[in-house]
């Protein structure tokens, strides 16, 4: 038994599998806090308000997505947010290019609006005479719920357009075969 | 004890790599890009309101083409020329616009009236637009246009101003303002520059 749990060179098998589990841990860890946290913070103001607090890893949410079906994603997918899809897309791709910059600034009376990039996280930070609110999303994150419905939009089709479609090959088909008749 | 010390490096070795992920991400980022800032500045004293928008060109220039609405499209907006007076239906934009590119700076255009004071000119290759308020305290308007962004703007169909191509040749161009509003109430300022913060 000792002579198992002890190498020729002196390490311990269970030593060896601490470090293994240490390292892969961590590696965990680094690519968690690379891909960075979702935060929103929404608290009331008025008396007794509601004070609510989520954080959820950004790594999270391709995982999500993936285990939603890109079918079901395209069926209830409205046709408004399938137009501008690629507009938001196209938004999306040219955001994680950005320095760390303020794109929105409104500061008015009883009213606080900034939306900022920040290392790579879209920070939005409301406050109001009512609330005050933060949110914090990594555009990683955020890019691949895109790509995500993206997808689902492109392989979904309208139960109409599909058995126009499906009428226009069958169409097709049947001229190809009275042409080679 | 060797083992140990190879223990701690591998992990420092992790723990290096995952910090660096981040670091090298932003450092990939663009930050030369030209910026368009708009500032709104509207009341006065406590009552006043102040909006800042900062957008990169780049980021213009990729998203006006993807928005398909009423008028806008493909990066194109469409003018109604033929409106309901349909003033403008006999005006050629484009042929006027090469007749003032050929032309040396100058006055154009000089309406004084009781009312407002129009000012149309072209000045170092500029397009440049001044308009007064008569009454006191009247609102300015001046308006800068390079005329290469103008030339871009008209670059579509007829009836067609093209957006998409203006942005694209505004980020060719060098920093300077675009519009200015300065009212009693109101301050509108409008310019282009590398910064990607407003002032």
């Amino acid at each position: 038994m000792g002579r198992w749990l002890r190498s020729e060179r002196g390490l311990s098998v269970p030593g060896g599998m601490l470090a293994a589990a240490g390292v892969a841990a961590i590696l965990a860890g680094s690519y968690v806090y690379s891909q960075g946290l979702i935060r929103v913070s929404v608290q009331e103001k008025r008396p007794g308000g509601d004070h609510i607090r989520l954080v959820v890893p950004g790594v999270v949410v391709p995982v999500l997505m993936a285990l939603v079906p890109a079918s079901e994603i395209g069926k209830h997918m409205p046709a408004e947010a399938r137009q501008h899809l690629p507009l938001v897309q196209a938004a999306m791709d040219e955001l994680q290019k950005l320095p760390d910059c303020t794109l929105v600034e409104v500061d008015g009376r009883g009213e606080q609006v900034r939306v900022r990039v920040r290392e790579g996280l879209m920070v939005v930070d409301v406050n109001d005479s009512g609330d005050e609110v933060h949110v914090t999303l990594p555009l990683s994150s955020l890019r691949s719920v895109l790509a995500k419905l993206s997808r689902a939009s492109h392989s979904w089709r309208h139960p109409e357009h599909r058995s126009d479609r499906c009428s226009d090959a069958d169409d097709r088909e049947a001229g190809g075969s009275k042409e080679a008749l | 004890m060797k083992n140990l010390i190879a223990i701690a490096g591998i992990l420092g070795l992790a723990v290096g790599a995952g910090l660096a992920a981040p670091a090298g991400k932003s450092a990939s980022r663009l930050s030369s890009d030209k910026w368009l800032h708009v500032r709104v500045e509207d009341g006065k004293g406590e009552e006043i309101e102040r909006v800042h928008v900062n957008v990169p060109l780049s980021l213009a220039e990729a998203v006006i083409p993807a928005i398909q609405v009423d008028n806008l499209k493909n990066g194109k907006v469409r003018i109604d020329v033929h409106g309901e007076d349909g003033s403008f239906k006999d005006v050629d934009f484009r042929k006027i616009l090469e007749a003032l590119r050929d032309t040396r700076d100058g006055n154009f255009v000089t309406v004084e009236g009781s009312g407002d004071n129009v000012r149309v000119a072209k000045q170092g290759g500029y397009l440049v637009a001044k308009v007064r308020e008569g009454k006191a305290g009247g609102s300015k308007v001046d308006v800068k246009l390079p005329f290469e962004v103008v030339d871009a703007l008209l670059s579509g169909g007829k009836d067609e101003l093209n957006i998409a191509a203006a942005v694209r040749a505004l980020g060719e161009h060098g920093d300077g303002v675009l519009v200015t509003v300065d009212d009693e109430k109101s301050k509108v300022r409008i310019w282009v520059d590398s910064r990607n913060e407003s002032e």
